[in-house]
């Protein structure tokens, strides 16, 4: 007896899609084997014993539960396919100048984890990164505004972070010529998985807001680093789109107020 | 309902339409439920999973390729949904052997009871196959593009779900028709 032939003709035959002729040629392996026979009936009851079992009624709560969450969510624009927790543009809005003394330091404690995370190995294997992290050719990191070349297209880059590490937290920090901006967004732990960052259309696409740079900290949460130089006259928002793992593209605009005039 | 229109749905909801979502969920909440029902083995869970399933479903629509047939990845999303569910839960360690009992008095109630009961003790793999073949009449194809599984595994894993579950349902004590 062919098992593997015998195996596919009875499950061909469970399932309906059994030719006349393959058929007959079952018949005739059950005929002559006892086993065969034996395997074919216990799989045929096994299949009709599954059909006796009822369907279940969908319980009436369900669809209303979804549709308001649904609804909710709608009525909510930011939150709109995005999982970013911090409601980013008022927490720009709210900085006092006095914020520019405590957003210099955290500039300078940035630039110490930069620092630090360039003496240490880069902590993300291999295998987790989708892409390569590459920077924007004509802006450096942390270049003070002045420097930043004027583009001729407003303020409408925007960043695209493949994804795959491990990531949970993201601090996104904005220079605006006098200070360093600094919030941390947060993410559903098991949804965003990110290891590399590329300023989308580099090149083509105006990517006005300057330079994005990536620096990673694998501990127990890994903290991402995204530093913007900004335009000082820049008004229009900072479009940041975070695309996680299931190929979900997450948009958030990041405003914020022009610095004060030197 | 035809693909073609389970595309135009979908067209229509990430334009913004929220009616034409509420059409999918019509069309497939009853499959859905039944799905994570089966896997989970739990009204209440198969609930939660559901919703849980068609919101992620719902966010994640724009990554949806329309290539694909839209109920093979809701499916996928409901089973994973259920799985993580179930393995959440533990239910598969601690199944109390009264878990089934008092569930009804009608011969046909004790018997989808001890089915299901045979059905949890399926390994997730083989769980799957077996929920997605029998319960969902998906063809062994629509399983693999659902479990993203080639057809030959589907088969081979079909089988011996099969052959599992007509042992169980043997100690279990049911007359096999």
């Amino acid at each position: 007896m062919n098992t593997k032939q015998l195996t596919d003709l009875i499950q061909q035959e469970l399932d309906g899609v059994l030719s006349p002729q393959e058929e007959l040629r079952l018949r005739e392996m059950v005929a002559k084997d006892a086993a065969a026979a034996e395997l074919r009936r216990n799989l045929v009851a096994v299949s009709r014993t599954l059909a006796t079992v009822d369907r279940k009624e969908v319980p009436p709560s369900l669809k209303p539960s979804i549709m308001r969450a649904l609804e909710a969510r709608a009525s909510v624009p930011q939150q709109r396919g995005a999982s970013l927790s911090v409601p980013i543009a008022s927490f720009f809005r709210s900085l006092s100048p006095r914020g520019a003394f405590a957003g210099g330091l955290v500039a300078g404690l940035v630039l110490a984890l930069i620092a630090f995370v360039a003496l240490v190995p880069f902590p993300l294997e291999e295998t987790d990164l989708v892409g390569t992290m590459r920077l924007t050719e004509s802006v450096p990191v942390m270049t003070p505004i002045a420097r930043v070349p004027v583009m001729a297209e407003g303020l409408a880059g925007s960043l695209t972070l493949e994804s795959s590490g491990k990531f949970q937290m993201a601090t996104v920090v904005l220079s605006t010529g006098d200070a360093e901006h600094s919030a941390i967004l947060s993410y559903p732990a098991d949804e965003v998985r990110l290891a590399a960052v590329r300023p989308e259309g580099a090149g083509s696409v105006p990517v006005t807001a300057g330079g994005g740079r990536i620096e990673l900290e694998h501990q127990s949460q890994t903290t991402l680093e995204l530093f913007f130089d900004v335009r000082q006259d820049a008004s229009a928002p900072l479009r940041l789109i975070v695309r996680t793992a299931d190929g979900v593209e997450h948009e958030t605009e990041i405003a914020f107020a022009p610095p004060a005039p030197h | 309902m035809s693909e073609a229109d389970d595309a135009r749905l979908v067209r229509e909801t990430l334009g913004g339409n929220l009616r034409a979502f509420e059409a999918l969920i019509d069309r497939y909440q009853k499959p859905v439920y039944n799905v994570a029902y089966r896997i989970t083995g739990d009204a209440a869970d198969a609930e939660d999973v559901a919703q849980s399933a068609f919101l992620k479903a719902f966010e994640r629509l724009r990554s949806f390729n329309p290539k694909f047939k839209f109920f093979s990845w809701l499916y996928r999303i409901t089973i994973n949904e259920a799985l993580n569910t179930e393995k959440k839960r533990h239910h598969h360690d601690v199944l109390d052997e009264s878990a089934f009992a008092g569930q009804g008095t009608e011969e046909h109630v004790d018997r989808d009871g001890l089915v299901q009961r045979c059905i949890q003790r399926l390994t997730p793999d083989y769980r799957a196959v077996v929920v997605l073949r029998h319960f969902e009449d998906l063809s062994y194809e629509e399983i693999g593009k659902t479990l993203g599984l080639p057809v030959k595994t589907v088969k081979s894993r079909l089988f011996s779900a099969r052959t599992i579950l007509r042992k169980l349902l043997t100690q279990e004590g049911l007359t096999l028709e």
